[in-house]
C-alpha cells in the first residue's frame, strides 16, 4: 500500500544523476488539502540537488523535491491530510538555513537551494530513525504490517545495524477501537495520521493524542469505539503496524498475496479495490487509487465484508424436494425449470435483477426473456420510474463534481450509510468551500452541519412553490445540487415526487450551462447497469401475473413482485432471502470470482476481475443464463465473454468504454412534462439503507459485519 | 518397541496395555499396591468417601506427610489419577487443611458446577483454535455452503 517508499529507497541510494525536468502539474495537489485557495497561476523556480525545477507558488519543499523526482522519506505527511510536521523524517538541507528543515511543512521560496544528498541530511535522517526505533518494539516477525511497513522499509535505508539504546522500552496499553481495527499501541510512532484522518476525512472526533513526549499516546480519550463507516482506512494510513485489520490478523503475510484489481459492489459508487488472495481464498480487500471515485478510501463494508464470501455459499444446483431444498444435478435443475416455463406464457415469465447483478448476466437474461416473448423484467427497488432518459437516474454532476456544488439538497437519502466515501466528499464540499447542505427527510448525522428542512412531501412542495427560504439559497447558488436517494425512488409516490423535484430543479437552475446538479444516488451496484440496458417492464408486462420468476442475484425484492404461487428460480452466490424463496437454485459466482461489468451511480462502467475461481459447481452468472436458454429452446447467440460484451456494447455502447463516464443529455423536464401529476403521501422520506453493515447477500453473510452491527447497537 | 514382537501373546499384550495405563500389574510392579493395601492396611481410618466412590484414608501412625491417601474406586485410565479427586477433598488430601469433603461442601459457591476429571490426554481434550488437532484446521473446506434452509 505504501509501496512508494521502496522506490524512494532506490532514488536515495542512487548517485545524484542529472534530474529530468518535470513540467509543473496543471492542477496543484494542494499541500494543504483543506485549503480552499484556487490553483496558483504563477510558478517559482527552486533548485533541488543542483537542478532547477519550476513549481507552483505556495507549494512545499517536499513537493518541489517530488517534482524534481527526488523521493523524500516521510511518515506523517500524507497528501490528503493536513500537514502535521511531527515525525521529522523528511528533513532536508536548505542553503542558508541554520538547521535541516522539515520539508513537508516548509513552504518553498523562490531560488531556494534544496539539497537532499548531503552528509548532513543523511545524518539527520539516521538520527530521526534511531529515535523512532528507540521505543518501537521491533516485532516485525509477528506484525501484520511486516512487508508493507513504511518504518520497516525506511529502517532498511536509514536504520543503524546496532542500537545505542540501553534503557527499557516504554509500554502502552492497546486501545479497543471495535471489531475492525486492531491496535498494538507500542508500535505507534505518533505520526497522527489516524487522528487527522478521523477528524478531517471521516469527521468523527474520536481519536486524539494524550500526554507529552515519551508518554504520548494515541487513543480515544475515554474508552469508546471508533464509530465511522470509513474507519478501516486508518489501517492503510498507519505507516507502522499500530493499527491493523482485526479480521485479517495473522491470516497471511503481505508477500504471499496475489493482488487483483477489481471493483467494489457493496454500494453504488463502484470504489476501486484490490482483492488480495492466497490460494483459493480472499484474504483481504484494500482500496485502489481512483481520483474520480474513491480517491484512496473505501468504506468499511467494502473492506471487511469479504468473509461473507466464504459463508452461506451456494455451491451446487438445488431444487425444492419434500424436506426442503436438496442438491440436484444441473440437468435435473434445468429440466425442472423447462417444465415450469413451458406452462407459462410470454409475460408470465419474469426476471428481477438484484443488487449484485452484473451487466453481462442482465443482458443475457433480458435477451432470453425477450426471446421467450416476455417483456417482464425489472430492477429490484426501482418500481415506478421509466429509464428512457439516462440523466434521470444518474448522478449527473459526477462524484468529483459534488465538490463544486455550493448548495446541496438531499432528498430521501443518507449518504453516510448509502455511500460513505461520497459523504466524505460532501463533507469536504461543506467544510472547505462552504457549501450549504440541507436535507428533506428523516434527520441525519452526516458528520457536518446539515440544515433540516422537513420530513416529507410537504416541504418539497413548499420549496417548489418558492415559499421556503432554502429556495432562495438554491436559486442564488452558482452550482446548486439535488441528491435524490434510492429510498425516495422506491416509494409508491416516487414518480410524483420526482416530478416536483424536477420542477424545483428547473426553477432553481440546478441544470444549466456546463453544470448538471441533478443527482440520483443509488444504493446498489447492479441498478444502473440494469436501467442502462432497459431492464424494465414493458407496458403489457405491467399487468401480467408472473408464473415463473427468475431472480438474478435478487434478495431484496418486493414481496408483491413475486406472487406466492410463482415458480422461482434463483441465480446467485449466497443463500439469502431469494434462495430461501426459490424452487430451483443455480449457483452463481460472487463478485470476486467473475469478470463482469458494473455501472456505478454516475454511469461509469467498470469491470471486476476474477481473483479466485468460483466455488464448487458455481459458474459465471451469464453462462448459466446462456445454458438455460439452450434448454428453454431460445438459444442465445453468444458463447464467450467477448461475444456477450459485444452484445452489451450493442445494447448500451458506453459499456464498452469502461472507466469513462458517458455524458448524458438533460431531457428530464420534457420527459416528465406529459406525465399527469400524481398524489403524494405524507410518510417521511427515509434512506433505503437501514443498517450500513448489512445491505446485500454478501454483507449479510459476513460475520465481521454482524459483529459491527451488534457493536453499533450497544 | 520390543513389545510388538510378542504382540500375539495375550499375556504380553495384557501386561503391555496394563503398564501403559497404570493398571493393576503396573501397580504391583511399582509398589503402589504393596504400599496402600499391605503396608498401610492397618491401622487406618476411613475418613470419607466422595460421590465417585474414592475412599480417603488416614493413619496417624504413618510418617507425617504420608498419613493421608486415597484409594480410587475406578481403575479407568484417566480417572485413576489425582485429577479424579473432587475439589472438596483437594484441601484435605494435600494437607492444605483438615476439612474433609463433606465439611467443605458448605463452602461451595452457588455457581459451582459438578467437578469433572480433566480431559487432557483424552480424545475429548480441549483443542485451541490454533491447534492442528482443531477440527477447523483438519478440514480443507474454505467455505461453508448454503444448506437449503
Ligand atoms: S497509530 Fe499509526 S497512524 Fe496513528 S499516530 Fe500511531 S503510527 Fe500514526
Ligand atoms: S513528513 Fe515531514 S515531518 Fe513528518
Amino acid at each position: 500500500m505504501f509501496g512508494r517508499f521502496s522506490s524512494a529507497a532506490r532514488t536515495l541510494t542512487r548517485a545524484s544523476t542529472s534530474r529530468v525536468f518535470v513540467p509543473p502539474p496543471q492542477v496543484v495537489v494542494g499541500a494543504k488539502f483543506f485549503s480552499s485557495t484556487p490553483p496558483p497561476v504563477d510558478t517559482i523556480t527552486v533548485t533541488v540537488d543542483g537542478s532547477p525545477v519550476e513549481i507552483p507558488k505556495g507549494s512545499t519543499v517536499l513537493h518541489a523535491c517530488e517534482t524534481a523526482g527526488v523521493e523524500i522519506p516521510r511518515f506523517c505527511y500524507h497528501q490528503r491530510l493536513s500537514i502535521a510536521g511531527n515525525c521529522r523524517m523528511c528533513l532536508v538541507e536548505v542553503e542558508k538555513a541554520p538547521k535541516p528543515v522539515a520539508s513537508c511543512a516548509m513552504p518553498a521560496m523562490p531560488n531556494m537551494n534544496i539539497k537532499t544528498t548531503t552528509p548532513l541530511v543523511k545524518k539527520a535522517r539516521e538520527g530521526v530513525m534511531e529515535f523512532l526505533l528507540a521505543n518501537h518494539p521491533l516485532d516485525c516477525p509477528i506484525c501484520d504490517q511486516g512487508g508493507e511497513c513504511d518504518l520497516q522499509d525506511q529502517a532498511m535505508v536509514f536504520g543503524s545495524d546496532r542500537g545505542r539504546f540501553v534503557e527499557t522500552k516504554r509500554g502502552v496499553e492497546d486501545k479497543e477501537l471495535g471489531p475492525l481495527v486492531k491496535t498494538v499501541m507500542t508500535r505507534c510512532i505518533h505520526c497522527t495520521r489516524c487522528v487527522r484522518f478521523a477528524k478531517e476525512v471521516a469527521g468523527v472526533e474520536d481519536l486524539g493524542t494524550t500526554g507529552r513526549g515519551r508518554d504520548t499516546e494515541i487513543g480515544t480519550y475515554v474508552s469508546k469505539l471508533f464509530r465511522s463507516e470509513m474507519s478501516g482506512n486508518v489501517i492503510d494510513l498507519c505507516p507502522v503496524g499500530a493499527l491493523t485489520s482485526k479480521p485479517y490478523a495473522f491470516t497471511a503475510r503481505s508477500w504471499e498475496l496475489k493482488k487483483t484489481e477489481s471493483v467494489d459492489v457493496s454500494d453504488a459508487l463502484g470504489s476501486n479495490i484490490l482483492v488480495d488472495t492466497k490460494g483459493t481464498e480472499v484474504m483481504r480487500i484494500t482500496p485502489r487509487l481512483n481520483e474520480e471515485i474513491n480517491e484512496e478510501w473505501i468504506s468499511d463494508k467494502a473492506r471487511f465484508q469479504y468473509d461473507g464470501l466464504k459463508r452461506q455459499r451456494i455451491d451446487v444446483p438445488m431444487a425444492k424436494a419434500a424436506g426442503g431444498l436438496a442438491a440436484v444435478s444441473w440437468e435435473e435443475a434445468f429440466e425442472k425449470i423447462a417444465e415450469a416455463v413451458s406452462k407459462a406464457s410470454k409475460d408470465e415469465i419474469k426476471g428481477i435483477a438484484g443488487k449484485l447483478a452484473d451487466a453481462e448476466s442482465i443482458v443475457a437474461m433480458k435477451d432470453l426473456l425477450n426471446r421467450l416473448g416476455s417483456g417482464n423484467h425489472m430492477c429490484e427497488g426501482f418500481p415506478t420510474l421509466g429509464a428512457d432518459i439516462r440523466s434521470s437516474y444518474l448522478m449527473n454532476s459526477s462524484i468529483v463534481g459534488v465538490e463544486d456544488a455550493d448548495a446541496i439538497l438531499l432528498v430521501g437519502t443518507n449518504p453516510r450509510v448509502e455511500a460513505p466515501v461520497l459523504n466524505a466528499r460532501l463533507r469536504r464540499a461543506c467544510l472547505s468551500t462552504g457549501a450549504t447542505v440541507a436535507n428533506v427527510g428523516s434527520p441525519l448525522n452526516l458528520t457536518f452541519p446539515v440544515e433540516e428542512l422537513g420530513m416529507g412531501a410537504a416541504t418539497l412542495k413548499e420549496l417548489d412553490a418558492q415559499s421556503h427560504p432554502f429556495f432562495k439559497t438554491m436559486k442564488e447558488a452558482a452550482n446548486p445540487m439535488i441528491v435524490v436517494g434510492a429510498g425516495l425512488v422506491g416509494r409508491e409516490d416516487g414518480l410524483a415526487l420526482l416530478q416536483t423535484l424536477h420542477s424545483l430543479a428547473e426553477k432553481t437552475g440546478v441544470v444549466g450551462e456546463g453544470w448538471n446538479g441533478f443527482n440520483m444516488l443509488h444504493d446498489s451496484a447492479g441498478r444502473v447497469a440494469g436501467l442502462d440496458l432497459g431492464f424494465l417492464p414493458s407496458e403489457s408486462a405491467k399487468k401480467a401475473a408472473a408464473k415463473v420468476v427468475f431472480l438474478l442475484n435478487s434478495d431484496d425484492f418486493d414481496e408483491a413482485d413475486v406472487p406466492a404461487d410463482a415458480f422461482v428460480v434463483y441465480v446467485g452466490s449466497h443463500g439469502d432471502k431469494g434462495a430461501t424463496r426459490a424452487d430451483v437454485i443455480l449457483p452463481g459466482a460472487a463478485y470476486t470470482e467473475k469478470s463482469s461489468t458494473y455501472v456505478n451511480t454516475e454511469g461509469r462502467p467498470q469491470r471486476t476481475k476474477a481473483a479466485v475461481a468460483p466455488i464448487g459447481q458455481a459458474r459465471d452468472d451469464w453462462t448459466i443464463v446462456r445454458a438455460l436458454s439452450e434448454v428453454l429452446g431460445a438459444s442465445l447467440p453468444y458463447d464467450d465473454l467477448n461475444a456477450v460484451r459485444a452484445r452489451l456494447a450493442e445494447v448500451a455502447p458506453h459499456m464498452e468504454r469502461t472507466t469513462e463516464v458517458e455524458p448524458s443529455t438533460w431531457l428530464n423536464g420534457s420527459t416528465y412534462a406529459h406525465i399527469p401529476a400524481g398524489t403524494t403521501s405524507d410518510a417521511p422520506f427515509t434512506s433505503s439503507v437501514a443498517n450500513f453493515y448489512m445491505t446485500d447477500a454478501v454483507s449479510r453473510a459476513s460475520v465481521t459485519m454482524a459483529k459491527c452491527t451488534s457493536t453499533k447497537l450497544t | 518397541m520390543s513389545v510388538s514382537k510378542f504382540a500375539n501373546a495375550p499375556l504380553t499384550r495384557y501386561i503391555a496395555k496394563d503398564a501403559s495405563k497404570g493398571g493393576i500389574i503396573n501397580k504391583i510392579v511399582d509398589g503402589n499396591f504393596f504400599a496402600s493395601h499391605v503396608l498401610k492396611s492397618s491401622p487406618r481410618t476411613l475418613v470419607g468417601t466422595d460421590d465417585k466412590g474414592n475412599q480417603y484414608y488416614e493413619s496417624m501412625t504413618s510418617q507425617l506427610g504420608r498419613h493421608r491417601w486415597v484409594l480410587y474406586s475406578d481403575h479407568d485410565d484417566y480417572v485413576d489419577a489425582p485429577t479424579g479427586i473432587p475439589p472438596e477433598w483437594h484441601g484435605w488430601i494435600n494437607h492444605i487443611n483438615d476439612f474433609t469433603g463433606p465439611e467443605m461442601e458448605a463452602t461451595k459457591p452457588f455457581y459451582a458446577i459438578p467437578a469433572t476429571v480433566t480431559k487432557t490426554g483424552t480424545p475429548d481434550a480441549y483443542k485451541p483454535k490454533g491447534s492442528w488437532k482443531h477440527p477447523a484446521k483438519r478440514s480443507w473446506g474454505k467455505y461453508t455452503s448454503f444448506c437449503g434452509v
